[in-house]
């Protein structure tokens, strides 16, 4: 009986011996994608993984990588489960073990600043679509690529809205007050928000911050009113989001202009929420499927993907599948998946608005630390309980509505 | 400081308190007759806020009408859990409790996380909107009516605890059960009714919060750990001192909001708790005086 089963698992092992070297002949770029797939942001890691996998079913469909003889992309999928040590095991077996080309990920900076390091180590190019911390394509690194604005030029970007709106709509704000949650990401954006205010004539006159999880939030609300600022500068996630929201409305409090920074107001489960409260918030983010042109491209990369997916395109989706078209054609120029080869191809990317695949508003090419220069966010606005692309403007579907009116103005209270 | 943030602060902090209250004292009765700290408490109150969400958009029943449906399936789901998984455990060691509790803690996170999905829900209902003023001081309507729901509640609690028979009973098993057993109480009943009257107390709070709030599977949490404070400051079992408590919190919650910065309103809350562990552990009122 032993010696059977000997031979069966002797034959198991060589049949999977003969099996692996006909597979590799198989045309197929094997390529790494590092997200959080579990774990309390597995929601969002899904939505990057999908992005990735719609643009890569395209390129399949499509021909595969022409230069490497029609070679498929097979993506490999790796679980960072949101944390750094999971997520720098996983992409040293990305690259020891699956041999992949290139890894995309990982969503959070905090994972990605450390898992980036690994693959800079092995040569591998990391290719970074939502990881916005600064320091990440600071380090002198060669391998990582960085297609998302920096932290600190969204804050600006947020106060280059604000102008805008007052010079072009006017009256200019001259008061802004910070509202933001007390985590890395809130105060690191509030402190950007401090030492850049003085440069746009923006007086700092309120500064709060406070704790994701609070279940009451009508004392900072109260304060801040008395601080009667003409702008807020927010930085929430969802329920926090919502939560300042409907207290803003219960103590009456108005402003000229709210200007969240993407985070929970871009969420549609937001405006489900909070109904017509939500009215002419402007929210500063990545991507928008109202986005106007080049053409007609993003509304039918959109439409694509909802008859898949069963939902619109969002900052994930939508940067994950931009992204990858930067990874694809820099693999058609370098015609090799050596990973010096297809650093120097990605380095030398020069991907334009109009006749790219990618639905960024802007052009995908790298400065020497890997990041994308010309990265920008944009501004949305809700309008009639949707949102709708006011800036930049050449972009935009809507103009602003501006300032914003009270509510006793809207007839709410 | 503006001394209308002061008012605001002192309202918003007693509105919250009431239903501070209300989650602690089914944890505290849990906690005094059983001596069982009940991890699940929280997830008692997600789940009734679904109920009260599903009641609200599928069968079109007034979230406070809803108090009428989830107050006795509570009472019975509470029974259902104390026969089932809180009676084997009893004699046991208390890690083996705290286990068992906080798997069920888990489980029903989980079980929500698949049936309801991880995404926020929230009902919005005619009243909402209402806000009342008076003065500087703006509350909406609905945080006013979960006060007062929450503390008629109490108070009904603390008539039948007193008064009835069966609440005599009660408060007999939670001093000592023992002796409550030598003169005739059937002690498992008492046991299965007073988790079922925690559980309860949960669901209602769960019913109350639905207009004021929004639910998604981790909610729980975030209640249960003040919930625990209040249990704590109040003494553990202590029925007055949690409805106390609870306001002792609400404010402290709010004022430190006020007064300091919003960030720091939950360290304050925790603050409080270490400083009761460590110089009154039996709370400001003692433990287990019903």
């Amino acid at each position: 009986m032993r010696k059977y089963l000997v031979l069966i698992f002797a034959s198991i092992i060589m049949t999977m011996t003969l099996v692996t070297p006909a597979r590799a002949e198989a045309k197929e770029v094997r390529v790494g994608l590092l997200y959080p797939i579990s774990g309390p942001i597995a929601s969002i890691g899904r939505l990057c993984v999908q992005g990735h996998q719609f643009a890569v079913d395209k390129i399949n469909a499509e021909g595969g990588i022409k230069s490497l003889g029609g070679a498929k992309i097979k993506l490999i999928i790796a679980d960072t489960e949101g944390k750094a040590d999971v997520g720098m095991a996983e992409a040293e077996k990305l690259i020891k073990q699956e041999k992949v080309v290139a890894i995309f990920g990982a969503y959070q900076s905090g994972v990605t600043f450390p898992t980036s390091q690994v693959a800079e180590k092995y040569k591998t190019p990391f290719l970074i679509a939502q990881a916005v911390a600064d320091p990440i394509t600071e380090r002198g690194f060669k391998y990582i690529f960085r297609t998302q604005f920096k932290a600190s030029w969204n804050a600006v970007y947020t106060l280059d809205i604000l102008k805008w709106l007052g010079e072009k709509y006017g009256p200019m704000a001259k008061t802004v007050a910070l509202l933001y949650e007390n985590t890395l990401w809130g105060q690191s954006t509030a402190k950007m928000w401090k030492r850049k205010c003085p440069d746009y004539a923006f007086k700092i006159v309120g500064d709060f911050s406070y704790s994701k999880t609070a279940t009451d939030l009508s004392s900072t609300i109260s304060k801040l009113k008395g601080k009667k600022p003409d702008a807020v500068l927010q930085i929430s996630y969802l329920t926090d989001a919502i939560l300042v929201t409907k207290t803003m409305y219960e103590l009456d409090f108005n402003c000229m202009a709210r200007i969240p920074s993407g985070g929970g107001h871009s969420d549609p489960r937001f405006i489900e929420a909070v109904g017509n409260l939500g009215e002419n918030i402007i929210v500063n983010h990545m991507f928008h499927p109202s986005l106007k042109g080049p053409g007609t491209k993003v509304q039918d990369v959109n439409e694509a993907y909802k008859a898949k997916y069963k939902d619109d395109m969002d900052d994930y989706s939508a940067s994950s599948y931009s992204i990858t078209f930067v990874l694809k054609d820099a693999l058609e120029r370098a015609g090799s998946t050596n990973g010096e080869k297809l650093r120097d191809a990605i380095a030398t990317t020069d991907i334009g608005i109009n006749n790219s695949p990618s639905i960024y508003p802007y052009a995908l090419k790298f400065d020497k630390t890997g990041q994308d220069p010309v990265a920008t966010g944009i501004a949305t606005q809700y309008q009639n309980g949707k949102l709708v692309m006011i800036y930049p403007e050449e972009y935009a579907s809507a103009k602003p509505i501006y300032p914003m009116p009270s509510w006793k103005e809207r007839g709410l209270r | 400081m503006n001394l209308d943030t002061i008012f605001q602060a002192l309202v918003s902090g007693i509105l919250t308190g009431g239903l501070f209250a209300l989650v602690a004292i089914g944890l505290t009765m849990i906690l005094g007759v059983l001596k069982i700290v009940n991890f699940a408490h929280g997830e008692f109150l997600m789940l009734g806020m679904y109920l009260t969400y599903y009641c609200y958009n599928v069968l079109g029943i007034d979230p406070y009408l809803c108090l009428l449906i989830s107050i006795p399936i509570f009472f019975l789901f509470g029974v259902a859990i104390q026969r089932i998984l809180i009676n084997p455990v009893l004699k046991s060691p208390m890690e083996i409790q705290i286990l068992l509790t906080l798997g069920l803690f888990f489980f029903l996170q989980n079980a929500a996380l698949f049936f309801f999905g991880p995404y926020l829900k929230s009902i919005k209902t005619g009243y909402a909107r209402a806000i009342i003023s008076i003065g500087s001081v703006n509350f909406s309507s609905t945080k006013l009516i979960m006060f007062l729901f929450s503390i008629a509640f109490t108070l009904v609690l603390y008539v039948f605890l007193k008064k009835s028979d069966l609440g005599k009973a009660i408060r007999a098993c939670s001093e000592d059960s023992y002796g409550a057993m030598l003169v005739g109480i059937n002690v498992r009943n008492v046991y299965m009714i007073a988790f079922g009257i925690g559980t309860a107390c949960a669901g209602a709070a769960g019913t109350l919060l639905m207009p004021v709030y929004y639910v998604d599977p981790y909610i729980g949490l975030t209640f249960v750990m003040t919930a625990f404070v209040v249990v704590v400051l109040g003494g553990m079992g202590n029925y007055i001192g949690a409805l106390v408590g609870g306001f002792i919190i609400g404010l402290t919650e709010s004022l430190g909001a006020a007064l300091f910065t919003a960030s720091l309103k939950q360290l304050a809350t925790f603050v409080i708790f270490i400083l009761i562990l460590l110089l009154r552990p039996t709370g400001l009122f003692g433990a287990r005086r019903m």
